[in-house]
């Protein structure tokens, strides 16, 4: 395990609940910096609520958080300062331009206009967006809109980035320019986590992974460490190792008539 | 990657200030007309305001310490009471999504909800509601110039801070309650605990109004002076109370009232703030399910045909609103209001015998246009993917919108007949002709809410999230165009009674109103087919509207 100094996150039995439902149940979390995360677990399981956990939207019941070294829990500003965040459901402000959004997030992290103005425009063409970036969000189409999210979370050059199903629901173009620029973000060793359902995409990007299943965490590693722990030669494999797949059942479908033998 | 320092609170209010003027020009086509729309709502404010400030000039009231005394602090309590009920009057349709919205920055929850009050201050709603107070404030200032300007400044300031976090509190109150699986229990709770309560106390004593008639001057100076002390002594009417104290150069006093004010708002912001992070705790959660009992039934197994299904589809799904529930509940907390105010007595003095009328049928408009114009104006907003579901089914899209405008045409004719007959017994007056207008006056009414809103949510589709969380803004021309049909849809029923002058309505006015409701539904009928062509011709258009993130 690497030393404590190293790790971007550190969670020890951490607890959320909802009324009598236990949503995070005593995880343990360990991400060292420069890693690239893949958080994974079927729906449910607790990844969006760890996420808003550690990105400060809700309390923690229990346990303790540091990010990037820095108390989460009695330190949620500092630690606001220096991560991004691409929520699963992307709250932008609609009747905003993409150049006015990525410029007023520049200017909450508290760059200066200019600054935020000169990045904005960096990163529009990035995620190419440039095309439309006088256009309202609200004329934006989902996979523009997911990229529009990842862009305004790295404007204030976040070293620790949280991406909260970024591939949902999106066409091959955008899933391949997010792609990319994870990828290109994962060499600059910025941290990312990235909670996924394609593990093809967690196969290929991710160099740690970690289960979870009913607000705990099973298991977590390098890939490679996972993959060796678990013989399994694919982080899928591992996967339904750890969490299992619905055995498929005899459905009758009565209303159809018998199948043919 | 160094991380910079998060910016000041100036800073900070002034981006919030920024991002909301900016979304205000972004709203229409051109910036132009943006302006001109803002302009456009803000004109009331101007009216209102030139209206108090002429009254308080009138010679009969300029002579009367205890009359200025009275008005000003009567509007001062009027100001905080538009504030405070606004959220439950509109249902919480304020935006609400901040903590949401603004979660990854590095603001804290309390500065955010402090910036945002702040920078919701200078809406065209808070300058319409502040119209009239401003207006009788300046008009007393010129009778009686304060001891300090710059403390009669900070005194309405305090006053306007303490109406936003009021209004906050409100908001926030009507979030937590809107957000619990039992909100239907909670408010029909409140409403039962609300009624018994106000039965318990007294109504206030109107005699007087009927002993005066119509000359100012008859009225006991002892009486106002008395009722504006009354006012001046509740937290609202601390504004009055101190510009009073400042135009009798007592400054102490006025200063007094002005740190009672903040202290006041203060603990307001604070009881603001811990509804806020009890709202966000529970947000993405709205607390255990409807136990297996509540879901046994299943009522689309009985229907007989498809659009029965579709009936009952839209019925489950309005009946399941928290905000149509919340909305139900506010004739009948306006009826309790009026008759603990003596409200009825103040009509039956201004309209004489027709009062009931007026008052019975307006309470009854009031309630089918509180279920009509909102859920009809913005037909599809909460469909959402279920919007997808009706395109693919083998229906006739048109039927959709035809089983909405039923439930909704009768939902809203069963809460204005509810509130009718909560009326008839809650006070014990309205005739059968009375009764016959209110309810024809809402037949009348229905059919013009539906045909407007019809088209509205074809043109101007919007999607509200079931969660809650954040809704679309209505744009505002769609907006004025609702307000406009409630208005001409209602009009006729005024001007049937207005034909009686002070006598109650009788067997013609009936018959008048009859005619009309039977004219308003042949224009429904008449431009129904052309809102169900258009239905079809703009259906990707609403789908792309309700369905998007």
């Amino acid at each position: 395990m690497p030393a404590v100094l190293d790790l971007a996150v550190r969670a020890d039995g951490l607890v959320k609940r909802f009324g009598s439902f236990t949503a995070v149940d005593g995880l343990n979390m360990s991400i060292p910096r420069g890693a690239f995360y893949a958080f994974l677990g079927p729906n449910g399981a607790g990844k969006s609520t760890t996420i808003s956990l550690m990105t400060g939207i809700y309390a923690p019941d229990g346990g303790s958080l540091s990010i990037l070294g820095v108390d989460a829990i009695a330190k949620p500003l500092a630690v606001k300062s220096r991560i991004g965040v691409v929520p699963e459901e992307l709250s932008l402000f609609e009747r905003l331009t993409a150049r006015q959004y990525l410029t007023f997030c520049g200017r909450m992290h508290g760059l200066s206009g200019d600054e935020a103005a000169a990045r904005g425009e960096e990163l529009l063409a990035l995620t190419e967006l440039s095309f439309k970036a006088g256009a309202l969000v609200a004329e934006y189409s989902k996979g523009m809109r997911r990229r529009l999210a990842i862009a305004a979370a790295l404007i204030h050059a976040p070293e620790l980035v949280f991406l909260d199903e970024p591939f949902e629901g999106i066409d091959v173009l955008a899933a391949g320019v997010i792609r990319e620029l994870l990828s290109d973000l994962s060499r600059r060793k910025v941290t990312l986590l990235l909670t996924t359902h394609v593990l093809e995409i967690a196969e290929r990007l991710a160099t740690h992974a970690g289960m979870i299943k009913a607000g705990k965490l099973i298991d977590e590693g390098s890939v490679g460490e996972l993959k060796e722990r678990h013989h399994c030669d694919r982080l899928e494999t591992v996967f339904e190792k750890l969490i299992g797949v619905p055995v498929a059942r005899d459905t009758r479908l009565s209303f159809y008539g018998a199948p043919p033998a | 990657m160094s991380a910079r320092s998060a910016p000041n609170f100036l800073t900070h209010l002034r981006l919030l200030w920024g991002l909301r003027l900016d979304i205000g020009l972004n709203a229409g086509k051109h910036r132009a007309l943006s302006v001109l729309g803002f302009l456009a709502s803000s004109t009331p404010a101007v009216v209102l305001g030139a209206g108090a400030y002429s009254l308080m000039a009138h010679p009969v009231i300029a002579q009367s310490a205890a009359w200025q005394a009275f008005i000003l602090n009567l509007l001062c309590f009027v100001t905080t009471a538009v504030w405070a009920t606004w959220p439950v009057m509109s249902a919480g349709v304020d935006d609400h999504s901040e903590v949401s919205r603004y979660a990854a920055f590095p603001i804290s929850s309390f500065r955010l909800l402090l910036a945002s009050t702040l920078a919701s201050m200078a809406e065209p709603r808070a300058l319409v509601f502040y119209g009239p107070v401003v207006g009788a404030a300046i008009g007393y200032t010129r009778l009686h110039p304060p001891s300090s300007w710059p403390l009669a400044i900070l005194l309405f300031a305090a006053f306007a801070l303490f109406n936003a976090a009021l209004s906050r509190v409100g908001l926030h109150l009507v979030l937590n309650v809107l957000r619990q699986q039992r909100s239907a229990e909670l408010i029909g709770g409140f409403f039962v605990l609300f009624l018994i309560g106000a039965s318990l106390i007294p109504p206030i004593d109107t005699s007087w109004l009927t002993q005066i008639g119509a000359n100012v001057n008859a009225v006991p100076d002892t009486l106002i002076t008395d009722a504006a002390l009354a006012l001046g002594r509740v937290p609202p009417g601390w504004f009055g109370h101190g510009l009073i104290a400042l135009g009798n150069h007592a400054t102490a006093r006025g200063l007094a009232d002005f740190l009672a004010l903040l202290e006041l708002m203060m603990v307001t912001m604070v009881v603001a703030y811990g509804l806020l992070l009890q709202f966000h705790r529970q947000s993405g959660r709205a607390g255990p399910g409807p136990s297996a009992n509540a879901r046994a039934g299943n009522p689309f197994a009985r229907t007989k045909a498809r659009f029965t299904t579709l009936v009952v589809r839209e019925a489950i799904d309005l009946w399941h609103n928290p905000r149509a529930r919340l909305l139900a509940s506010v004739p009948f907390i306006l009826s309790i209001l009026l008759k603990l105010l003596g409200g009825r007595d103040l009509f039956v003095f201004l309209l004489g015998a027709s009062a009931d009328a007026w008052v019975l049928g307006g309470l009854s408009i009031y309630s089918s246009v509180v279920i009509a114009s909102t859920f009809s104006q913005n037909t599809f907003a909460y469909d959402g993917h279920g919007f997808s579901v009706f395109l693919a089914a083998p229906v006739e899209l048109g039927d959709v919108m035809k089983a909405k405008n039923v439930v909704h045409a009768g939902a809203a004719f069963g809460l204005a007949s509810l509130e009718i007959l909560f009326y008839r017994v809650y006070f014990g007056y309205g005739t059968a002709t009375d009764i016959a207008c209110a309810l024809l006056g809402v037949i009348a009414l229905l059919p013009i809410l539906l045909g407007t809103g019809n088209f509205l949510s074809l043109y101007f589709p919007v999607k509200f999230h079931a969660n809650l969380k954040r809704r679309d803004k209505i744009p505002f021309l769609a907006s004025m165009i609702g307000v406009a049909a409630a208005s001409a849809g209602s009009a006729p029923w005024g001007w049937a009674l207005k034909l009686r002058l002070d006598q109650p309505p009788d067997a013609t006015t009936v018959l008048l109103m009859a005619l009309w409701a039977a004219l308003a539904w042949m224009i429904y009928r008449a431009v129904l087919p052309r809102a169900l062509t258009l239905l079809v011709q703009r259906r990707e258009i609403v789908l792309r509207a309700v369905t998007r993130d």
